[in-house]
């Protein structure tokens, strides 16, 4: 018997019972969409955060306070100085950009409107270079600002769109800590990160934020270094030169690269963890074929014996029933593809923002693993099968 | 030519051990028609297996054709079903959901039948056995008669020499019957050799030699002196 002869075999035996055969294949068809959908849409948001993390940029690292405690707004009391950055300017090799910043959280406001939850942040002019992060309007802090501890502010996206709904926002007044900072600028939208967004910030001048805030320390040094090969030795010379004045564990020196591991490594934990909860909808398909094909077994016990009279062999039968199981679940994995690309479609149009691509490495790998499970779960109904005796199957009824 | 020599089938049933066959011996000429006859539990189903290489038996030989198959291995004994043998049942055996022409199809995948010449095959066999006209039929729309010819036209798919029959007018009116044992003699003046199993005695009579089996051992082989002969000629007019 030929292969085809095998598989035409079974492609009749599947037509003939079109409903059993659609219902049959339900099981795979859901399990392969789960796994489908399940890991599109990991791998489409662990590319979203690894495109934000870079965003930030790969030739970047930072000392905070804390041994790797201290988060984006720099918790604990900080031991961090001026001085710290001035000497990691002066004594690194590289050609650094070194530019330290003050974080504070208060609300701000204009009129009668105001914004909470607001990063308060003093910073250097540099800061634009250190994060490759620029205004869209206006300007941000200039080297004067911060001689003459000047009141001035560059607002985040979602600051302004809070304050200034209309978009006229520069040259206004806008009230933090008390004061009255004038608005010289509108930062360009940097979107979340994590849980933090981070457009509801401000911009303000570090001197004018030390005096305000009363505080001489700083929340963090961020480094930006020319080439990205270079940052581990950057890193190194940072982490000697802070370390002789303050102690070990009172600060830390962190990369993005770092940052950018622990996400993905992360996501593919997530990936991982769904994909086998997809996976087990798909082996409880596989078991409904195997329940099926014993059934189907049962019932063509004589048409089994039948063959075997006109000469059937046993691995024609084996193979008989292996392909049939192997057809149904290769179908369903067909069919979930088709719903996974159809879902995509209706996800996204259901919310135009998040935008669904199906990765061709998941339909795969449902592919894949529907064929495996009707092979897997074939082979017992299809063992059964092949060694039935044959006088005892033309008698059954 | 089929020889049989001292041959030997005991099988367990639930764990009692019974002896279907105990010694037979029994030879079969090229182009005989012989019927078995013999009482529920004689062995003649037995017998009829073992001829068919469904099963082996305990002891003895078999020979088919020259070939000893007492102790050939299931695969061999399945190659040897698909090219020497033709089963035709009390119940036909018919799958439901195909046609006529795919019954008799079924027979060529296990034989290896070349492919371009299984179509005229099943055509020219369905036309032997008057169905031409009910090829595309699928067997719940045919007649009991029309049935048992459509599963003869099968058995006849890869050319054997021998047409084993198991009561093949068992399920089937009298007229249908005879139709069908008219088919059976012809094929018999055709070359082949036929061993029909039955109850009937009427129906032994259209043999030339009807074996008597009783609790596994021959009691009679008996010659019969006048044949009967099925009064509707098929390669007259079929039904």
């Amino acid at each position: 018997m030929t292969l085809l002869e095998h598989a035409q075999v079974s492609l009749e035996a599947v037509v003939a019972n079109k409903l059993r055969s659609t219902l049959t294949t339900l099981g795979v068809t859901i399990g392969s969409t789960a796994i489908i959908l399940l890991i599109s849409i990991s791998i489409g948001a662990s590319h979203e955060v690894t495109k934000l993390v870079e965003g930030l940029g790969s030739n970047l690292f930072m000392v905070a306070p804390g041994r790797g405690k201290g988060g984006p707004l720099g918790q604990g009391p900080s031991l961090l100085r001026m001085s710290h950055a001035e000497r990691i300017q002066k004594e690194t090799g590289f050609h650094v950009v070194v530019s330290p910043v003050l974080n504070n959280i208060g609300a701000v406001r204009y009129g009668r409107e105001a914004k909470t939850g607001v990063i308060v942040s003093g910073a250097l002019p540099n800061f634009q270079e250190a994060r490759s992060w620029r205004p869209t309007q206006g300007t941000f802090l200039k080297k004067s600002d911060l001689e003459l501890t000047r009141r001035v502010a560059a607002l985040g996206k979602t600051v302004e769109t809070a304050l200034f709904p209309s978009g006229d926002s520069l040259g206004k007044e806008v009230v933090v800590a008390g004061e009255k900072f004038r608005v010289i600028g509108v930062m360009e939208s940097k979107g979340q990160l994590f849980d933090i967004d981070m457009d509801n910030q401000i911009f303000i001048p570090l001197t004018t934020a030390q005096r305000i805030f009363g505080t001489s320390a700083l929340s963090f040094i961020f480094v930006a270094v020319p080439k990205p090969d270079d940052i581990p030795a950057a890193m190194a010379e940072a982490k000697r030169i802070v370390g002789q004045t303050i102690l070990p564990d009172q600060f830390s020196v962190k990369s993005q690269g770092e940052t950018l591991e622990t996400v993905q490594s992360i996501s593919l934990i997530f990936t991982a963890m769904l994909g086998s909860i997809a996976g087990v909808s798909l082996l409880v398909g596989g078991i409904g074929i195997m329940n099926i094909m014993i059934v189907s077994v049962t019932e063509r016990t004589r048409e089994i014996g039948l063959r075997k009279a006109l000469g059937a062999r046993e691995p024609d039968i084996l193979i008989q029933f292996l392909s049939e199981a192997v057809l149904l679940s290769f179908m369903g994995g067909c069919f979930g593809v088709t719903l996974a690309y159809i879902g995509a479609i209706a996800l996204s149009k259901a919310s135009p923002t998040f935008a669904l691509s199906i990765s061709t490495f998941a339909v795969g790998l449902a592919l894949i693993f529907s064929v495996a499970v009707g092979t897997f779960f074939g082979v017992y109904p299809a063992y059964r099968a092949a060694r039935l005796d044959p006088i005892e199957a033309l008698r059954h009824d | 030519m089929v020889r049989i020599k001292d041959l030997v089938k005991t099988y367990q049933l639930e764990g009692i051990e019974v002896r279907a066959l105990r010694g037979l011996s029994l030879t079969v000429d090229p182009g005989a028609f012989i019927a078995v006859m013999g009482p529920s539990g004689c062995g003649k189903s037995t017998l009829l297996n073992l001829l068919g290489c469904l099963d082996r038996p305990t002891s003895g030989t078999l020979e088919i054709g020259g070939i000893d198959v007492s102790s050939m291995s299931p695969t061999d004994l399945a190659i040897l079903r698909s090219q020497k043998i033709g089963f035709v049942f009390q119940t036909f055996h018919l799958l439901a959901r195909a046609s006529a022409f795919a019954n008799v199809m079924l027979p060529f995948v296990y034989s290896g039948y070349p492919s371009e010449r299984r179509k005229p095959r099943a055509l020219e066999l369905l036309q032997y056995v008057g169905l031409q006209d009910r090829m595309r039929h699928r067997p719940n729309q045919l007649s009991g008669g029309q049935q048992q010819r459509v599963a003869i036209a099968r058995a006849l798919a890869n050319d054997p020499g021998i047409l084993l029959a198991d009561e093949p007018t068992g399920n089937l009116d009298s007229k249908s019957g005879l139709e069908i044992m008219a088919l059976i003699e012809r094929l018999n003046r055709e070359g082949k050799t036929i061993i029909m199993v039955t109850h009937s005695r009427e129906l032994a009579e259209h043999a030339e030699r009807i074996v008597h089996l009783l609790d596994g051992v021959m009691i009679r082989d008996e010659v019969v002196a006048e044949r009967r002969v099925a009064e509707v000629r098929p390669d007259a007019e079929p039904a």
